[in-house]
Parts: structure tokens; C-alpha cells; sequence
């Protein structure tokens, strides 16, 4: 299943890029993390959008509704099989190949997320600016290095050594701790987090089958930290990494409307 | 009972996003696209 995600991620990235194709700047908020000021980007930034939005005082109705059928359907399962920016920290990631664990341990705090999510939009609304988009570190990776090379109306000022600083952080903390952004920080997460209790495809334990070894917790790049949390909780990305993990063969993916 | 009280939230929940979705498209999609189209160098800080 690893290399299917992994096959996924890369092909996700690639759709993500289509933009490069003036046509297929579709401009659909895309269910994943991805800055829209990429030279190549086809999709909208979520994130980007809720701020612009906050600044125009209106609410987001099409935007909201769109990343919200893509949650009920799959909640994070965007983020493990799809986000290009989880594709960038399973990446970094492998520098530390054989040891599984992460460097700097630190506890699931399930919160954080939510506080900048709900910080970045307040920001953008009282300062009438996307503060968030000027300091996130996806901004720095897929827009403001691409467009250095690219763009006529670039702008070497001061923004673009914060973007670089935060970047510089970033890759830091993921080599680190897996899934750094993911697990603490990532706004995206926090909105499509809140679909995982309703959302459609869920990961499920049969506690039958279960041996209660707990394999499967050892292995959560989320810091799940208990078998009751797999199927519901906020931070549960879907990557599958536990039921590959399972001897007992007892978790499983399901897709049920009643369950 | 769970398993009803969960469906009918998820069918609240799609419909409720379905009349977002096809109540503003026409409305709203132009200034969503805008933002990948045109592209938004100063939303970052670089243009």
C-alpha cells in the first residue's frame, strides 16, 4: 500500500501542476494544501481563499461547500494520499530512513491546528492582508522559489528571505518530527479534520479481530495514541500505515454511508 | 441509532454543501479562479 501512496502522491503533484496549461487553470479549491500563486497551479488554495475572503468581509459559500463535499467524502484522507506538502515531509523524512521514530518526540496536541486556522482568517479580516499566505512555508516552496526563476513582476524584497526562513524552519522541524506540518500546524488539516467523524471512508478496527499489540499506534505518523481514536479523531490522515502494520489483519478501510 | 443519527448528518451536511456549491458558483467562481489565473504575487508578498 506504501508504494501506492506514494504513486498517488507524485500523481496528485503532477494534476496539481496542470496550470502550466493556461486551459487547465480551472481555479477549483483543491481538498489539500497548495499554494495558488504557483506558476503551475491549477487549483485554489483553500486557505488562500478563506483569508481573500475575510478580507472582502463575505463568506466563502462555493469555496466552503466545495472543500466540504471533499471532506464528507474522504476527510483526511487528502492529506495522506494527495497533499503535495505531505508528499514533500514523507519525503524529507526518508533522510532518516531506518529510524522510524521521530527525533524530537513531542505529544499530540490536537488543537494547534485549529488556533491558526482560525488566527490566519481573524488576521486576514482585521489587517485586511493574507498575513498567513506571506509566512507559510508551502507559499515559499511551490510559489515564491518557483516564481523567482519565472516571473517578470517578481519582487527580491523582504518577503521572499521570510518565506526562505520559514522554509529553512520547516524542513528542519520535518526532518525531525514526521509530518511536522500535518500533526501541529497545517490549517487545512484543522478544516478537514473536522469531517473525520462524518466522513464516508473511514479507517476501522474490528476489536474482534484486534490483539491489542498496538503495532499500529507504534507506526502512526499522527501520534494516535489510542485504538479507539483510529476511527474519528482529527489527526488520523488516513495514510494506512496501521492496517500494514496489523498481524491480526484487523483494521481495514470502509466506506459505508450508515457507519 | 447511531448508525441513523450518523446518516442524517451526512445527508444534511452534503446537502447543505450542495446548495453552497450550486448556489454561488455563479457568483463567486470568477473571483475564486481570478486568484489562480491572475496570479496572486502580492497575497504572498513577492509581487
Amino acid at each position: 500500500m506504501s508504494k501506492l501512496r506514494w504513486a498517488v502522491q507524485f500523481i496528485v503533484l503532477g494534476i496539481a501542476n496542470l496550470g502550466f496549461i493556461q486551459v487547465l487553470k480551472i481555479g477549483v479549491p483543491c481538498p489539500f494544501f497548495y499554494c495558488h500563486a504557483c506558476p503551475a497551479a491549477a487549483f485554489a488554495c483553500p486557505i488562500g481563499l478563506l483569508q481573500n475572503y475575510a478580507i472582502l468581509q463575505q463568506v466563502p459559500f462555493y469555496a466552503l461547500g466545495v472543500v466540504g463535499l471533499f471532506g464528507l467524502a474522504l476527510g483526511r484522507f487528502w492529506c495522506g494520499w494527495a497533499c503535495p506538502f505531505g508528499l514533500v515531509q514523507d519525503l524529507v523524512s526518508l533522510v532518516r530512513r531506518g529510524r522510524p521514530r521521530d527525533i524530537l518526540r513531542l505529544p499530540r496536541v490536537a488543537w494547534v491546528k485549529f488556533a491558526v486556522l482560525v488566527v490566519a482568517i481573524f488576521l486576514a479580516w482585521i489587517a485586511l492582508d493574507t498575513l498567513f499566505c506571506k509566512i507559510c512555508p508551502a507559499g515559499s516552496l511551490f510559489a515564491a522559489i518557483p516564481q523567482r526563476f519565472v516571473s517578470t513582476e517578481f519582487s527580491f524584497g523582504t518577503f521572499f528571505y521570510v518565506h526562505l526562513a520559514t522554509l529553512a524552519v520547516a524542513l528542519v522541524l520535518f526532518v525531525l518530527v514526521g509530518r511536522f506540518w500535518c500533526r501541529f500546524l497545517c490549517p487545512m488539516g484543522a478544516v478537514l479534520g473536522l469531517f473525520n467523524p462524518v466522513s464516508i471512508l473511514k479507517v476501522r478496527v474490528d476489536f474482534d479481530k484486534c490483539s491489542r499489540c498496538e503495532d499500529c499506534l507504534s507506526v502512526c505518523p499522527a501520534k494516535i495514541e489510542k485504538l479507539e481514536d483510529i476511527d474519528s479523531c482529527t489527526d488520523c490522515t488516513r495514510c494506512g500505515k496501521c492496517i500494514e502494520s496489523c498481524a491480526s489483519d484487523a483494521i481495514k478501510f470502509s466506506a459505508s454511508l450508515k457507519r | 441509532m447511531r448508525s441513523h443519527s450518523l446518516l442524517i448528518i451526512r445527508l444534511v451536511l452534503l446537502l447543505a454543501f450542495i446548495a453552497f456549491v450550486a448556489g454561488f458558483v455563479v457568483s463567486q467562481y470568477d473571483y475564486v479562479r481570478s486568484l489562480v489565473t491572475v496570479l496572486c504575487l502580492s497575497c504572498i508578498g513577492i509581487g
